[in-house]
């Protein structure tokens, strides 16, 4: 990976800068603890094995 | 694994066999003209992938043959490994046969014993909406009966609670249609399940959405897509290593979901404030979802203020 760039200009601090009232988990990371929906049936948050 | 056994997974004769397989397997089924259908598509509503999927699953008797020549496959070999993507979760276990942009077809099983070990665990539970519109082909229902209902994204904003809509039985035979605001619970069931289950990428809401089992709030939202999480984290991984890339930034400041458009605006902005500006403005006056403008606006208000930069 490159060196940082060191000749970074000046940006507002992240935790300033505000953020959406609900957050929004990544995908994949619905939790089906009841059975049905596309969820468990669908290919949607699915847990699939890549074939190299 | 064994060492024996690892070689003579990786045989030369049996990567032979997958691959004469994977190369023969779609004769006589309607995916290759599926595929070259939805390929020519441009940037399609859910209604006009559904339109091409629907005759495909409506007339299934293809994946009998699919299911025919995978048997005979693991007949003759038993550590055959089909050159299809498994796709499992707590209580199916299936195969993709057919991903592309706009579409994904998965055949799969939803055993009996799967269903309900995974309802002792349950507790009390959830209710998931992918918002994807769904086709299902049910090839055999099980016996199941569903409870439907109706959540997700609703007027620009996920709705705060979701709303049981009617029971049904499961009908063998039958092509069940979700639009991207229903989905259903298997409250029973008696045998397991066997269903041809489309997904459509296309005109999906911007979240998954989850609520709870007991009081039918939402609980959380997630990406729709790994698109959508791949834009998150690689904007994010740009900011960390201090790469200018504004292009990257903004591309993704244009993406459907307002949730990725934020995210790569917030790395853009703790990045390069400067840079960032006109985009900015341009979101606070223009852009669809509301809570975005006013988060813009917001923003404007504090780099106008005083505020300690990063050095």
């Amino acid at each position: 990976m490159d060196d940082f760039d060191k000749s970074r200009r000046a940006g507002l601090p992240l935790a300033a800068i505000p953020a959406l009232a609900r957050p929004v988990g990544q995908y994949g990371t619905m939790r089906q603890a009841e059975v049905g929906g596309s969820i468990c049936f669908g290919i949607a948050v699915a847990l699939a094995t890549y074939k190299a | 694994m064994d060492q024996a056994l690892a070689s003579q997974v990786r045989s030369a004769g049996r990567r032979a066999a997958i691959a004469d397989f994977a190369a023969r397997w779609r004769a006589g089924t309607p995916l290759e003209t599926l595929a070259a259908s939805l390929d020519a598509l441009d940037q399609p509503d859910a209604g006009a992938v559904a339109a091409l999927l629907r005759p495909v699953l409506a007339d299934a008797g293809w994946v009998s043959g699919v299911v025919v020549a995978l048997i005979a496959e693991v007949a003759r070999d038993p550590l055959f490994d089909p050159p299809l993507l498994p796709v499992r979760s707590a209580v199916q276990a299936g195969l993709t046969l057919y991903r592309g942009r706009h579409a994904a077809v998965v055949l799969g099983v939803g055993a009996l014993d799967r269903l309900a070990a995974h309802k002792r665990r349950g507790g009390g539970g959830s209710i998931g909406f992918t918002g994807a519109m769904t086709l299902i082909r049910v090839l055999d229902g099980g016996g199941a009966t569903l409870s439907l209902w109706r959540g997700g994204w609703r007027g620009g904003a996920p709705m705060t609670a979701c709303v049981p809509i009617g029971r049904r039985r499961l009908g063998d035979g039958e092509l069940l249609e979700l639009d991207a605001r229903t989905s259903f619970l298997v409250d029973h069931a008696r045998r397991d399940m066997v269903l041809l289950h489309a997904t459509i990428f296309a005109g999906a809401a911007p979240t998954a959405c989850e609520y709870d089992r007991a009081t039918l709030a939402l609980r959380a939202t997630s990406a729709a897509s790994e698109r959508a999480s791949r834009a998150e984290m690689l904007t994010s991984l740009l900011g960390a290593i201090g790469r200018h890339d504004g292009c990257a930034f903004e591309v993704a400041s244009r993406a459907p979901e307002p949730h990725v458009r934020w995210h790569a605006m917030r790395e853009w902005l703790a990045l390069d404030a400067d840079a960032a500006a006109a985009r900015l403005a341009e979101i606070a006056a223009r852009d669809s979802d509301a809570e975005l403008r006013a988060l813009a606006a917001e923003t404007i208000a504090l780099i106008a203020g005083p505020v300690a930069c990063r050095a």
